[in-house]
């Protein structure tokens, strides 16, 4: 089994077409790690073997057959316990929806299952995405998500599993939800790739609603290549999820560079950020400025968190109407998501609503700036997992949720990945971002690969159980 | 603008809707932090009046028409 483990989906790929190993194989050595080891994490919610055994029987025998459907043809992944799934619950996190069982599969699901994908796990997640507004690491059914590095800190949310089950090696890959960080920040807290596509770029049809103008779905894998494999199979139009756009993306690969790299960073990006995640910050940028040219950026003055706030606060308020009024929120694990959701219900529709005016004139002013660069560069979160007691309080990277780029990017729906840029000084990892215009997924994750061909980051993993 | 500095007659007005409403659900002894997340609120909405829209900037995401033929 340990050749497997750690392996990028592109090895595993090649190994699969090339019959060294069966699909059967793979997806039996990673649910006999998903099973002896995912409780120790609090990464999983459930296993999903009759069904995985299925689609992996299904694979070896089209590819014996010469029919190869892709890189992701019987590569075992996990998703986020907030996808719909046939036939298998899909609890959100949260103890009032544990016994929910959806009649379907979420778009992502059949995409992923159209390219010979298969799923092994439900993965676990902070209580309803985090929306409610939770305080404590362990605000979940399934406990606080322990981080692979160091299990007395938390993994992030709200891909809490996704982030530490990717870490640990108990999937090649899995998907996550974002609607302000909770794929990025999870992704940085346990040293992975973490990607967030275009808004629209991926289909959320079968996904939990928090906020339905700002979530996006995206993978969480080893390194930005596999970032882009996934997101080429799991993007496109929708006709069941109207936000989708109507262009179709293709992942380019790994190509060569052909010319320096035009990267833009924003004035103060560190500020306030804690020593180790500037002091790593700073070290990637000298990398970086072997292929790229860095230009200092002043970003637009507008009231960048205030709209994001106000937006998840009015759209949760709504998704989750008969919750509250019902006085479900008494049931969640966290002590601030039973009293947060009632409070949101004081956003005016007014102040909403000026919030969604901002958003075109942001997003047309970032993009003028962006225009002549690849991407935009910052640390991914101001902190790592935090060193106090991570259960009496997260660490869940506020000053870095706090500056302007993830509060810009996730309000008019930017592509973003995270890559692992070195540890701290207690052996945590932190995360560098890379942020480019609309429908500029290639440009990122060519940037993202490019800087991981010259760092060894991604390569090294956790010390966790054979 | 910081967060003392927002219209606390404003936060009471809403503070009494929200306790009106839902109050018989909440443990009162949260209703002190149900205000500073209120007051959190008021403030957002303050810095997003502060911001001058013309009247034609209108949000992004708009009704879409259906049809079924």
């Amino acid at each position: 089994m340990n050749d497997f483990v750690f392996r990028p989906i592109r090895q595993l790929s090649h190994m699969v077409r090339n019959r060294e190993v069966s699909s059967v194989e793979l997806v039996n050595g990673f649910i006999e790690r998903l099973e002896r080891i995912g409780s120790e994490f609090n990464a999983v919610v459930k296993i999903t073997p009759e069904r995985a055994l299925v689609e992996a029987q299904c694979a070896d025998e089209e590819i014996a057959r010469g029919c190869y459907r892709g890189p992701l043809h019987g590569i075992p992944y996990g998703v986020k316990d907030l996808l719909a799934t046939n036939s298998i619950p899909t609890t959100w996190g949260a103890t009032p929806f544990r016994n929910q069982v959806f009649d379907y599969d979420a778009t992502v699901i059949r995409n992923l299952l159209e390219s010979g994908a298969v799923l092994v796990a439900k993965l676990a997640m902070v209580e309803l995405a985090g929306g409610m507004g939770y305080e404590r690491a362990d605000s979940s059914f399934t406990g606080p998500g322990l981080n692979p590095w160091d299990k007395r800190r938390w993994s992030g949310g709200s891909s809490s599993g996704s982030g530490a089950s990717i870490a640990a090696g108990l999937v090649p890959f899995a998907i996550g939800s974002e609607t302000w960080g909770s794929i990025l920040i999870p992704a940085s807290f346990c040293g992975i790739s973490g990607f967030r596509p275009t808004y629209g770029r991926v289909s959320r049809y079968g996904a939990m609603s928090l906020s339905w103008t700002l979530d996006k779905l995206g993978p969480l894998c080893l390194n930005a290549d596999d970032c882009g494999l996934v997101l080429d199979a799991i993007s496109g139009p929708d006709p069941k999820d109207g936000s989708t756009a109507n262009r179709f993306y293709r992942y380019d690969g790994l190509r060569e560079r052909s010319s320096r790299i035009k990267l833009a960073i924003p004035k103060d990006s560190i500020a306030g950020h804690d020593e180790d995640t500037q002091k790593n910050f700073e070290a990637a940028l000298d990398v970086l400025k072997n292929i790229a040219d860095i230009e200092e950026v002043e970003l637009p003055d507008y009231p960048y968190e205030a709209a994001v706030t106000t937006i998840i606060n009015a759209e949760s308020a709504s998704a989750f109407e008969e919750f509250v009024d019902e006085g479900k929120p008494s049931e969640l694990a966290d002590r601030a998501d039973r009293f947060g959701p009632y409070a949101r219900r004081a956003v005016l529709a007014t102040e909403y609503l000026k919030a969604m005016r901002l958003r075109p004139a942001i997003a047309r002013d970032i993009d003028e700036l962006l225009a002549p660069y690849e991407a935009i560069v910052a640390p991914t979160s101001g902190e790592a997992p935090s060193t106090d007691d991570v259960f009496d309080r997260v660490g869940r990277g506020r000053r870095g949720l706090s500056a302007p780029v993830s509060a810009i990017g996730n309000l008019i729906g930017l592509p973003a990945i995270t890559v692992p840029n070195g540890f701290t000084r207690n052996g945590l990892p932190t995360g560098i971002q890379f942020m480019g215009r609309a429908y500029d997924e290639n440009p990122v994750l060519f940037v993202a690969s490019e800087y991981q061909s010259l760092t060894d980051w991604h390569n090294l993993h956790p010390k966790v159980p054979d | 603008m910081n967060m003392e500095q927002v219209d606390q007659e404003e936060v009471d007005v809403r503070v009494k809707f929200v306790l009106n409403k839902y109050g018989a659900m909440i443990d009162p002894s949260v209703f002190g932090e149900i205000r500073r997340w209120i007051q959190g609120i008021v403030f957002a909405g303050e810095e997003l009046k502060a911001v001058k829209l013309q009247n034609d900037m209108v949000p992004g995401v708009s009704a879409v028409p259906y049809r079924e033929d």
